[in-house]
């Protein structure tokens, strides 16, 4: 081993030592018919033993290309290796055989992917796949690789590893699987492991629980961890070192605290500005003007010269492209930028007092323009012609809240907490539902749909998928008219391209089909299209979880801008909950169909009454990697039940450290026991420490 | 979208095909060389190449060419028309079936599954027999034979366009069933209905030609595809060419339908699109 290392140091002088995976140069293109595409370009970096590399970027930066480049899996997808090498121990990945490369992966690199349901094979038992993954590459016999695949789940966290070994993946909620995933990708002690958006598919709660597995198995391998996500929360959670990727160029790396506290290229400092924070009050955000980069058309010279407020009409930035310089405020710290030394650092707010533009509560009472109470929905499942329908699924099971005008209320739960059905049910577009939704004095929840009509244009709803919510057969001038048209309103004279223009589109946007559009611009239209009817509320489902981070950040200032003038009631329903924090004026926490605290946002974050709102807040990435706090963190055992057969008493009480017998008789109702001036639905609420003992283990 | 469709072969071969085949079936009286019945028995069953004769006479001394090009009309319209029912019925029950779900798709599904059970000929086949061999009979009992296929694509389609936001956003919004049915669900299911129409008339094409064949289809003497195929068959070892030419007839319009049906389903799958 140590020869070789050497014999690479003399191939190269940038092998600065230590490096078990070296990627130098690497250049990946496609064939397109529009031309070629160069998605990973001039890519150097490396990873040593033990170390975490996170490489961060949006949609286009290159990130997943550079990585499934450099292990020789970009062929499928019809990319094309133009220049570069990537090293393992001093070898080549790129020229070896396929035989050699194919023992090296799986054996000396192990990868995880974001969607584990397509990783596993459905037909297979985990167990087999771990036994296969074990000795496919190390001789062994069955009993021993059995072993060795108990050993490594049981260490991943899978509990009833023995039983679990026996089972389809199919069987694994979401979380377990992903567990299965690192269980494989390090059965065989990997000296690499490399994780592709390891938990964008999951629940936070979840997510908490994967991310700490994934340090514990990197502990035990030792491995180098090279680790791909979008989010800047995990990146401070894991990194050692992190790069910055954007157009398929690093744009900055350096070690993860320099990154992040005093970061020199502009991209970074609107990439922190973007992302909103539980733990900051930014009034607006400050996004990146502009979408990310288009690879068929960069511009020349910077890739990020169109978006960057640096630039100032300077020649430099659109004549020569940057390459990566030492700044010097740390070790190996470069950023590729003409006018480095000017970079201001992120903003931080966290002591700002926020005064919100629109000021709730403190003019005359706003007016409750919705109201509902002790909603219910059960989904009846179908069992067909011959066979009985399984028990009903709970999606909504006694929900209240109000909403006035002019406010945000957010919902926000975990994926089976009902908080879209109980959005869609807001707006009458669930049907059979019980309980009562008033709005503006009468109860529409059993309207038909021709009562509801005329009602329909104070409600609208913008919805989570920009692809999906556009008709692809209408232009953006009929999309937008046609809900006016239903409803006779008359667009009046330039009616859409005013519209666009409130959304922040330009009027020449109307000729053009969805597929034309960004996911930003799209999401701007749905906007559009719901704003033309001078709604009273909008039900906003998950608007902004699709768009990259600094887009999100555009359509959260839009959608403020747009109720301060409107006046709108919004209902907010969101996973994210550093995007309900900021959005919001007071949150609601659902869990399995019921709301478990409900309270003005400030009061809500700083001091959470229900556990699971602790856990929730626990689980939080915080995109600072000063607030890395391991052992503080409440990591919920378990995983979400199924709604159809919720637990008795508190439905929470299967993940709760907290629950008694009493939990599994005493439905908790919501309300204020600690006198603090919001309710939540716990029998033994409290007030948390800073720095929680609690632990829960995974 | 010009240079696409120029782009696609399959598209462009299928459509040169489908339309050399229109052509000559629309203009038959003037390109076939001869009446496709006028016999003339001394020149009867002569091959390929007679004088006066580019592909030979039949049985009865007809000239081959000429009642392959008249013949071109019965299947062309046949497999036109038959299609053509089958795909408003399939339309129709598949949109009601996807649209609505519930009873109504349960319904209609199981009517779907039983005609389905059976083999298309041999549908085909009992419905003929039943109705007694006709032009109109032979149409609808491929009609009938197609809908099922038709509407199993239609609801497919259509419970996969349903799902989409967009049209929880036109109930949001305050549209009709009729009106979202008629404005965003039909103009999404379009191209799979189609590219399926005209795969089928391929098909339909084949099944007129068994049909004749079997003697159950249109009677002669007019001229099909399928019974000059049936008429040369007591001839395949003295003048092979009257099926032969017959058969070869069938496949390039088949193959042509296909090809275009194939090319079609490309140059619409928005996927593709840019």
């Amino acid at each position: 081993m140590n020869h070789i290392m050497t014999e690479s140091a003399e191939v190269t002088t940038q092998s600065k030592g230590g490096y078990v995976l070296e990627v130098d140069r690497l250049v990946t293109e496609f064939d397109t018919p529009d031309g070629t595409l160069r998605a990973v370009n001039d890519v150097s970096f490396g990873v040593r033993p033990g170390e975490t590399v996170c490489i961060v970027g949006e949609s286009g930066s290159g990130k997943s290309t550079t990585m499934l480049s450099a292990l020789g899996l970009i062929k499928k997808d019809g990319g094309r290796i133009a220049g570069g090498e990537v090293r393992f121990n001093g070898e080549n990945l790129l020229r070896m055989s396929k035989e050699r490369l194919r023992r090296i992966r799986g054996r000396e690199i192990g990868m995880i992917f974001q969607d584990p349901m397509s990783s596993l094979n459905p037909v297979f038992t985990v167990g087999d796949q771990l036994v296969e993954a074990v000795r496919l590459h190390q001789k062994v016999n069955r009993a021993q690789a059995r072993k060795r695949a108990i050993g490594v789940l049981s260490l991943v966290g899978v509990p009833n590893p023995e039983v679990r070994f026996d089972q389809y993946p199919h069987q694994y909620s979401g979380g377990m699987r992903q567990r299965a995933m690192i269980a494989m990708a390090i059965i065989n002690d990997p000296a690499v492991l490399v994780a592709d958006e390891p938990t964008t598919a999951l629940d936070v709660t979840i997510q908490a629980q994967v991310l700490r597995v994934l340090a514990k198995a990197q502990k035990e391998t030792g491995s180098a961890t090279i680790l791909i996500t979008h989010d800047l929360g995990v990146v401070a959670e894991t990194a050692d070192r992190v790069l910055v990727m954007y157009g398929g160029r690093i744009i900055e790396q350096g070690d993860v605290e320099t990154v992040f506290k005093s970061p020199k290229h502009p991209y970074t400092v609107g990439l922190l500005n973007s992302q909103p924070r539980i733990d900051e009050n930014a009034e607006r955000l400050k996004p990146i003007p502009g979408e990310p980069p288009n690879l068929a058309a960069l511009p020349s010279g910077c890739v990020f010269s169109e978006r960057c407020g640096l630039r100032q009409g300077r020649e430099a930035c659109t004549s020569e492209e940057p390459s990566l310089q030492e700044t010097g405020e740390s070790a190996s710290h470069s950023a590729a930028c003409h006018f480095w030394p000017e970079v201001r650092p992120p903003v931080h707010e966290q002591e700002t007092i926020s005064v919100r533009p629109k000021s709730v509560g403190e003019n005359a009472p706003a007016e409750t323009v919705l109201e509902v109470t002790e909603l219910k929905k059960h989904f009846k499942t179908s069992g067909g012609l011959f066979k009985r329908g399984d028990k009903p699924v709970r999606a909504v099971d006694g929900v209240s809240f109000d909403l006035r005008s002019g406010e945000t209320l957010g919902l926000v739960g975990e994926s089976g907490s009902g908080k879209t059905t109980v959005g869609k049910a807001a707006l009458g577009l669930v049907g059979n539902v019980d309980g009562t939704i008033v709005f503006l004095g009468k109860d529409i929840a059993r309207y038909g749909r021709s009562h509801l009509r005329p009602i329909r244009k104070d409600l609208q709803m913008v919805f989570q998928d920009p692809y999906g919510s556009l008709d692809p057969r209408m232009n953006v001038r009929k999309i937008i008219t046609e809900p006016m048209w239903i409803h006779g309103i008359a667009p009046g004279e330039n009616g859409v391209e005013h519209l666009l223009e409130r959304v922040g589109l330009r009027a020449s946007i109307a000729e053009r089909y969805p597929h034309q559009l960004s996911g930003g611009q799209r999401q701007r239209v749905g906007i559009a299209r719901a704003l033309g009817l001078r709604p009273r509320v909008m039900v906003l489902d998950e608007p902004v979880s699709a768009l990259d981070v600094s887009v999100q950040a555009q359509v959260i200032n839009l959608l403020k801008e747009i109720q301060a003038e409107d006046n709108i009631a919004y209902l907010f329903v969101a996973h994210d909950l550093a995007v309900v924090h900021n959005m919001s004026d007071r949150v609601a926490i659902m869990y399995l169909g019921k709301i478990m605290e409900i309270g003005d946002r400030a009061e809500v974050y700083k001091n959470p009454t229900h556990p699971y709102t602790q856990a929730l807040l626990s689980a939080v990435p915080i995109p600072d990697p000063g607030a890395r706090d391991g052992e503080g963190r409440i990591v919920l055992k378990g995983d979400i039940p199924n709604p159809s057969s919720p637990p008795s008493g508190c439905v929470f009480r299967t993940r709760c450290w907290k629950a008694t017998e009493k939990c599994a008789i005493e439905v908790p109702a919501l309300e204020d026991r600690l006198g603090i001036g919001h309710p939540s639905a716990c029998h033994y609420p409290d007030v948390p420490q800073k720095n929680h003992s609690v632990t829960a283990r995974v | 979208m010009n240079k696409r469709v120029l782009k696609s072969r399959p598209l462009v071969l299928g459509g040169f095909i489908v339309i050399s085949v229109v052509m000559v079936a629309v203009f038959a009286p003037l390109i076939a060389p001869m009446d496709p019945n006028s016999q003339s028995l001394e020149n009867r069953l002569s091959g390929w190449g007679t004088p006066g004769y580019i592909l030979g006479t039949d049985q009865y001394g007809r000239d081959l060419l000429s009642r392959l090009i008249h013949g071109a009309r019965i299947s062309l319209l046949a497999g036109v028309i038959a299609v053509a029912v089958g795909a408003v019925a399939g339309l129709v029950l598949g949109l009601l079936s996807g649209y609505f779900g519930g009873w109504v798709d349960l319904v209609i599904g199981r009517i779907f599954d039983v005609l389905l059970a059976f083999p298309t000929i041999l549908l085909a086949l009992a419905i003929v027999a039943a109705l007694g061999p006709s032009m109109t009979n032979l149409i609808i009992a491929i009609g009938v034979a197609t809908t099922p296929h038709f509407g199993r694509v239609i609801r497919g389609a259509i419970l996969a366009v349903r799902s989409r936001d967009y049209i929880v956003a036109a109930e949001a919004f305050g549209a009709s069933d009729f009106y979202t049915m008629w404005r965003h669900v039909l103009p999404n299911v379009l191209p799979p209905v189609i590219v399926t129409t005209s795969l089928g008339i391929g098909s339909a094409i084949q099944t007129e030609a068994t049909l004749s064949f079997l003697g159950l289809g249109v009677s002669p003497p007019t001229p099909t595809w399928g019974n000059i195929i049936n008429d040369g068959q007591a001839y395949l070892g003295i003048a092979p060419g009257i099926s032969l030419f017959a058969g070869a007839a069938i496949v390039v319009a088949v193959v042509g339908f296909s090809l275009f049906g194939d090319g079609l389903r490309d140059l619409l799958d928005p996927r593709v699109r840019k």
